[in-house]
């Protein structure tokens, strides 16, 4: 989506702009911020560093074995600060950003609490089921807060225990041969997007951001893509791996085109596809040819078919953008 | 297309523009995530021309070092003719651009195979990017030759001055000095635009991938800094840029009419930020590109601003040569010290100037 940033600068270039007025067009296109926007980012920025510090903070000093802390000054302290977190929220509400920020720095010291348990009592729990409880406890608060970055966390939390747990499924952990952390993130993330973009397009508003699914859809595909390529190389259960990824590939295809379109979940899916493509000749034609003659002839021609791939990717992406923006300037007008 | 037009016309108004305005069949400027799909599909292919490049030096001369420079100069010539063109077709375009890449990496293994030391393949490089920056107006091409040229440039610079970080200190000095004269000049926005990013980008090479400490080492400059100890030849630079930069694009933003006691709180904190940077140089330039990315209305800055600060904050407590108890202390003094100005703000600068504006 071009902004008036784009276009002043296209417009400068263009040497559309007289020289010295670039900065005047900018006021003029209502970009450069008033104070009161200065004043709400720059409370934000410091808010949520303040808050990511301290809570790592806290979490660091819980991995450190401090031996002279009695459990129960150590149990007491964190369940202290989990509870004066939920205070803030209560204190503040969720509609302020301080109680939002209150209820992110609760989830992270669940986290903390959890594992302060685990090594003062030696449960001997598995890793998997200390992240699948962080999840499990703090998912209320994620349904409740609405919070695009506490679903973030809760994702990466989520992912996590999942991808400790997959190597004990007995189909999964012997179909992925190691890479089981990257099926894990496959599998949950997958389902995650799915369900965010359900309720996107079933209207509610806090859905409504568009980086959260895209960090999702990041996160699905950058590991089913390296674990297709793995696979190439690996020659094992390769094709499975193929159906999986054609699977996707087709499934966000016709999501992100016929329904809520998103060119960048498309420019993803088309990157992801070069990738393999490449490997896939790598594969086939590096092991067939010998000689520098051989891997001359190969790196060129591999070369120039990425190049035409992408040059076509670039230009089917500019085509559906002039549609987008057709489609835009239709509705503004009718 | 329409809001294009409607600003279009707001700035023909103020007769802050000039020619034709832009076509109803033009299409909409390519959005970023198309310019990341066309940048790291040509960087992809490069690497399948590099190998080309290098068999076929390697087959006509045993990989001699004129052989490779030589392939790579064409390389880069050919690249640049190309790239040159006003209406240069896509596919020529991302040919051009991956026989760029690989013919810059066929000129530094041509020079290093020739036996140049560190820092004069640091020069070379630095020359390199500058040349090609300067002669392919290409936007993607002319973000990796500026972050070549710095690199070459914080690669070169140490060599035989104490300290080993002047380098990252000058590239960091180089890239707010960019952003903040951005709008300047309507002819040099673009490339400045360009350059910024590359810069910033460059920058994660000492502060994120291998870390300050270990960057003399890298760079082959040969200094053990050992456990963690400020270069305070070279940090103090840091924290002046961020006192200086910092202190324009914060206290600059606040209302006129502000009593002096909050113009000093809002110093504070500036100040508190560039003390930090004495100890952790790499947050001034992330922290500036994020609130520079904000002034200008560039989120992709802001957002490249966030990330880089995030991995910046990772690599240096993992660097941290002290125990987590001192890790964790000095997180939560940070934290608490940030969250200390906001509420300060909040009492003096922004709660007083909502009540004057609701008055």
């Amino acid at each position: 989506m071009s902004s008036p940033r784009t276009f002043l600068l296209e417009w400068a270039e263009q040497a559309r702009i007289p020289r010295f007025s670039l900065k005047a067009a900018f006021a003029a296109a209502d970009i450069p911020p008033r104070p009161d926007e200065w004043a709400a980012f720059l409370d934000r920025l410091l808010l949520w560093l303040g808050v990511l510090a301290v809570s790592v903070g806290v979490l660091l000093f819980f991995a450190y074995n401090w031996d002279g802390m009695h459990r129960f000054a150590k149990l007491g302290l964190a369940s202290g600060l989990l509870v004066a977190g939920l205070v803030g929220v209560k204190a503040w509400g969720l509609g302020r950003l301080p109680g939002q920020a209150a209820l992110v720095a609760a989830a992270l010291l669940t986290g903390a609490l959890l594992a302060l348990i685990g090594q003062i009592y030696q449960t001997g729990a598995e890793a998997y089921a200390l992240f699948g409880l962080w999840a499990g406890l703090t998912l209320p608060w994620a349904v409740v807060g609405r919070l695009p970055a506490l679903w973030a966390l809760w994702l990466v939390v989520a992912n996590l225990a999942l991808a400790f747990y997959a190597p004990h499924m007995p189909l999964l952990g012997s179909l992925a041969r190691g890479d089981q952390w990257l099926l894990g993130h496959v599998l949950f993330n997958g389902g995650a997007l799915a369900l965010w973009e359900l309720g996107a397009r079933g209207g509610a508003a806090w859905l409504a951001e568009r980086w959260p699914p895209r960090w999702m859809a990041f996160l699905l595909a950058a590991p089913l893509t390296g674990f297709f390529v793995l696979r190439i190389f690996d020659d094992h259960y390769a094709i499975l791996a193929g159906l999986l990824w054609l699977v996707w590939a087709g499934a966000m295809l016709a999501a992100y085109l016929s329904g809520r379109r998103d060119l960048f979940m498309v420019a993803g899916v088309l990157l992801a596809g070069i990738a393999v493509v490449a490997a896939l000749l790598t594969e086939i034609l590096f092991v067939a040819v010998s000689g520098p003659g051989g891997v001359i002839g190969t790196g060129l021609f591999i070369g120039v078919v990425v190049i035409l791939l992408s040059t076509a990717a670039g230009n089917w992406l500019r085509h559906l953008a002039s549609e987008d923006a057709g489609a835009e300037g239709e509705a503004s007008h009718g | 297309m329409a809001e294009r037009t409607k600003l279009w016309h707001a700035l023909e108004a103020q007769d802050l523009i000039t020619g034709d305005p832009p076509e109803a069949a033009a299409g909409p400027a390519d959005p970023w995530f198309h310019k990341i799909l066309m940048g790291v599909s040509g960087w992809l292919a490069s690497l399948f021309f590099i190998t080309a490049a290098v068999s076929l030096a390697m087959l006509l001369s045993d990989g001699d070092a004129t052989v490779l420079t030589g392939v790579g100069v064409l390389l880069c010539l050919w690249a640049a003719i190309t790239l040159r063109e006003e209406t240069t077709p896509l596919f020529l375009e991302q040919a051009a651009y991956a026989a760029s890449l690989a013919g810059q990496f066929s000129i530094l293994v041509g020079l290093e195979r020739a036996g140049f030391e560190p820092a004069a393949l640091g020069l070379a490089a630095g020359a390199l990017g500058a040349v090609l920056f300067a002669t392919v107006p290409t936007f993607i091409h002319r973000v990796w030759a500026a972050g070549l040229a710095a690199v070459g440039l914080m690669g070169a610079l140490p060599a035989g001055l104490p300290g080993g970080h002047l380098g990252p200190l000058v590239v960091t000095a180089v890239a707010p000095w960019l952003w903040l004269t951005e709008l300047a000049d309507a002819r040099t926005a673009v490339p400045k635009t360009a350059a910024g990013y590359g810069s910033l980008l460059a920058l994660s090479l000492p502060f994120v991938v291998v870390g300050l400490p270990d960057w003399g080492d890298w760079n082959g400059w040969g200094v053990e800094l050992g456990a963690y100890l400020p270069d305070l030849a070279v940090y103090p630079g840091f924290t002046v840029l961020v006192l200086v930069v910092g202190y324009r694009l914060v206290i600059g933003s606040a209302p006129r009419a502000l009593p002096s006691g909050a113009r000093w709180l809002a110093g504070a904190g500036v100040a508190v930020v560039a003390g930090l940077a004495l100890l952790a140089p790499g947050i001034a330039p992330f922290l500036l590109a994020v609130l520079m990315g904000f002034a200008h209305g560039n989120r992709v800055l802001s957002g490249l601003g966030v990330i880089l600060l995030v991995l910046y904050a990772w690599r240096f407590y993992y660097d941290l040569h002290v125990t987590l108890l001192t890790k964790s202390g000095l997180l939560v003094a940070v934290g608490l010290a940030l969250l200390a100005v906001r509420a300060g703000l909040h009492r003096t600068v922004w709660a007083p100037n909502r009540s004057r504006n609701d008055a």
